[in-house]
């Protein structure tokens, strides 16, 4: 009898996440598994829907050059997503332990123009990721800035919808990161460089935004 | 002959597994011709398997990708084509004309280098299919490590529609990769 392979790395609230092998590369399978409480036939076609949706925006911003993780295999009968396994520590952890050193001022900031860079192209195709945190940024093994979770992403041209993903990633700094108004007016600033027209259109609604919050009021 | 394994698959009440897949490859075909007649008319002396152009193979990861989709959907029983060799080389291209995958990706005139490829639970029936398999195929076994040089990366880069530019072959094969995945993929 073969060994399982599969082990549960994490479990949120939409889907369980497994580490296992794919065809001999490390990979991770992603389970949207059953809500009990919904509607049997709700519940497939939601599930089914998202599944969908969370591979098209990987692969559309694979395609336009943003690190994601590569698609293995998609499968829709129990509603996994077979991908690649990225090597490397999330932004989040490398951000904890070198940014109160020194001698490594560059390199933090440089990785976070990568990441304004990115962020950047991921707009431009009208890509909204929709939980943009540092935990869900990997740095590779290799030095490159990787993408990962588009659980919450969507297509949009919306202005708005790019201010509020541009919110949230500057509400994970705050939250996770000292320093972070340094940290993220360089994300900022090399978006704005990248998206011309769009950027200001942006930048002027992420304004608003700040001042608001994610949420649009109801009233007025 | 070269045995892989293809991934186990998660189901809410455990994991289960795909067959294996035994890989050959073969070069200066001849026969290519009575092979590509004998595989459309479903001929029963076409050995178990699936004979695959090794000119529009980037990687072999590319053909377990393939073999894998086309075993989970033949194990769930949402084949699209005949059988499950054929849907291993329908489910090499990002289009959903199976007739046009078959002329691509399958054994034809102008391809004189050929992957076959077995999908099979165990090894001494593998080998079985594989002794059918050489006597059936008129061309010489190499070693896999030898496919990259029958890749073919501009023809599969035009047929993936993906930019001529570029000449980085792992973007090619994760592009490749996800257009495999994705194909078919209804909203609904």
């Amino acid at each position: 009898m073969m060994e399982v392979e599969s082990k549960l790395i994490k479990q949120g609230a939409e889907a369980r996440v497994f580490q296992t092998i794919f065809c001999g590369k490390k990979a991770i399978a992603k389970e949207r598994f059953k809500k009990p409480y919904r509607l049997p036939c709700l519940d497939e076609k939601l599930t089914h829907r998202r599944v969908v949706k969370e591979a098209r925006c990987m692969a559309k911003c694979s395609k336009a050059g943003i690190n994601t993780p590569t698609l293995y295999l998609i499968d829709n009968v129990n509603h996994v997503i077979y991908m690649e396994f990225i090597e490397g520590i999330t932004v989040k952890e490398f951000l904890r332990k070198n940014q109160d050193d020194e001698k490594n001022k560059g390199i933090v900031e440089d990785l976070m123009k990568e990441i304004g860079k990115m962020l950047a192209k991921m707009h431009s195709i009208d890509i909204i990721h929709g939980d943009l945190t540092t935990s869900n940024l990997i740095l590779r093994d290799d030095n490159a800035v990787v993408l990962i979770d588009f659980g919450l992403g969507y297509t949009s041209h919306l202005i708005e919808d790019k201010a509020v993903d541009l919110y949230v990633l500057e509400r994970a700094f705050i939250s996770t990161h000292h320093n972070s108004e340094e940290l993220f007016s360089f994300v900022l600033k090399e978006y704005l460089k990248n998206t011309g027209s769009m950027g200001e259109q942006v930048n002027k609604k992420f304004e608003e935004v700040r001042l608001r919050g994610r949420k649009r009021s109801m009233a007025g | 002959m070269k045995q892989f394994e293809l991934p186990e698959i998660i189901k809410p009440e455990g994991v289960f597994y795909l067959p294996n897949a035994y890989i050959s490859l073969y070069n200066n075909l001849k026969n290519q011709k009575e092979l590509q007649e004998m595989i459309i008319n479903n001929d029963d002396r076409v050995p178990n398997c699936a004979i695959i152009n090794a000119h529009m193979i980037i990687d072999i990861f590319q053909l377990l990708a393939a073999a894998s989709k086309a075993s989970l959907l033949d194990n769930q029983k949402k084949l699209k084509t005949n059988n499950v060799n054929s849907e291993i080389i329908f489910s090499l291209s990002p289009y959903t004309k199976i007739n046009e995958a078959n002329n691509v990706f399958g054994i034809s005139n102008d391809c004189d280098a050929a992957l076959v490829i077995i999908l099979c639970e165990d090894d001494a029936k593998a080998m079985e299919i594989n002794d059918e398999v050489t006597s059936f195929i008129e061309g010489n076994e190499i070693q896999l490590s030898e496919l990259s040089s029958y890749t073919d990366l501009e023809k599969i880069k035009k047929f993936f529609k993906i930019d001529e530019s570029i000449q980085d072959e792992k973007f090619v094969l994760k592009q490749v990769l996800e257009q495999m995945t994705l194909k078919g993929l209804k909203a609904e």
